[in-house]
């Protein structure tokens, strides 16, 4: 079984009339996007991108047939819905006047990004931070299945062959493991 | 098994229970479980990668997404240009654009028709109104006004000096009537 399974599954949820269930995929993908559209657009515009294309998404998920992953259909519309802004963004005349002497030192028209911000970045620092130490604080059994399924994407078959232990086994370590830091994520959260 | 295990195993395909997904979609805890879980997933692969962004744009799409309903269109499959062209058909119906299209295209054959139709009643009004009432022509003629200003009859073969009579208040008034008749026709078809 793959991750995609769960992906169809989550779908036929939504197009049953759950509509909680699309934001499990928004929580799933959100931050591959993010990076995905990040080289094409401007970092302040990273998180309206994203919105915009889980709003199509959600809006044409009738039409998703299965024929490529649910990512790889959502990365499509993001990449259109991107050119198609940065289309936009061309014919917009600049935010400010830049004087002709001046602008061989300006950088962009634009004012600094949103997500830019230090806050934001050092959010993200702190969540790298605190996930990293969690694994390395791991049992190495735990922390052995966890790195093998989430870097390497080895299936449940595969790590019980290598480690030698049946699947049931590999399945509740790798819950152990997650459980574990997430703890240590909602302490962040709350601290 | 708890949630959270079903979560874990959800994430990585292993589930297919359509309740699970309805019980962590429906419950705010397990939904930021499921959440942490794929962050860690997020960040261990992608810091992996020498780049890591984190984003959460799911409150702002889920706000977005009570108010819409998902439609049978496909937007990943639209392409650039269309997108650019016109961003409002987007959100449209398939069915709703044929709809229009045939509209269209009917309202203006509709609108020569009764154009032509106005015309020849203007025609045959001019042609009753100028017809002697002891005439002994019987045949129905076709009377036309060209350019030079001479009045003949393109058929029925007698010119008659009775009809080049100028009209009278009256079969000015209904011409008149006629030809605001057909004047506002026409515009209304044009809309």
């Amino acid at each position: 079984m793959t991750e995609q399974i769960t992906d169809q599954q989550i779908i036929d949820r939504v197009l049953s009339g759950n509509k909680n269930a699309f934001n499990l995929l928004v929580t799933k993908y959100q931050n591959r996007l993010a990076n995905a559209v990040s080289s094409f657009v401007l970092p302040g515009e990273i998180a309206d991108l994203v919105q915009e294309s889980f709003i199509k998404a959600y809006r044409s998920l009738a039409s998703f047939k299965g024929e490529s992953s649910f990512y790889t259909w959502l990365y499509r519309i993001a990449i259109n819905t991107g050119k198609n802004h940065v289309t936009m963004m061309a014919r917009r005349p600049p935010l400010k006047d830049v004087d002709v002497f001046e602008s061989e030192n300006v950088e962009g028209y634009y004012p600094l990004s949103d997500i830019e911000t230090p806050e934001n970045l050092l959010l993200s620092e702190e969540i790298k931070t605190t996930i990293f130490s969690a694994i390395n604080s791991l049992p190495a059994e735990l922390k052995q299945v966890l790195l093998l399924r989430e870097i390497e994407g080895v299936s449940y078959e595969e790590i019980a062959k290598m480690v030698d232990v049946p699947i049931g086994t590999v399945r509740s370590r790798l819950f152990r493991a997650r459980d574990l830091i997430a703890k240590r994520m909602e302490r962040l959260e709350n601290d | 098994m708890s949630h959270e295990q079903h979560i874990s195993n959800l994430m990585d395909g292993e589930a297919t229970e359509q309740h699970v997904i309805d019980a962590i979609a429906n419950d705010e805890k397990l939904a930021q479980t499921w959440a942490r879980y794929h962050l860690v997933r997020d960040v261990t692969r992608l810091s992996s990668e020498n780049k890591m962004m984190s984003i959460d744009v799911s409150a702002t799409v889920f706000s977005a997404i009570e108010s819409i309903e998902i439609e049978d269109i496909n937007i990943a499959a639209e392409s650039l240009d269309r997108q650019s062209a016109d961003v409002t058909h987007e959100t449209k119906p398939r069915l709703s654009l044929f709809l229009e299209k045939v509209k269209s295209e009917f309202g203006k054959f509709t609108q020569v028709g009764i154009a032509a139709g106005v015309a020849l009643a203007i025609i045959m009004g001019v042609q009753h109104v100028n017809q002697p009432p002891n005439s002994n022509n019987n045949a129905s003629a076709l009377v036309t006004t060209p350019m030079a200003g001479i009045q003949t009859e393109a058929v029925g073969g007698i010119r008659n000096a009775s009809t080049t009579a100028p009209l009278s208040q009256e079969q000015y008034n209904k011409i008149k009537l006629l030809k605001t008749e057909y004047e506002l026709q026409r515009r209304l078809n044009t809309f």
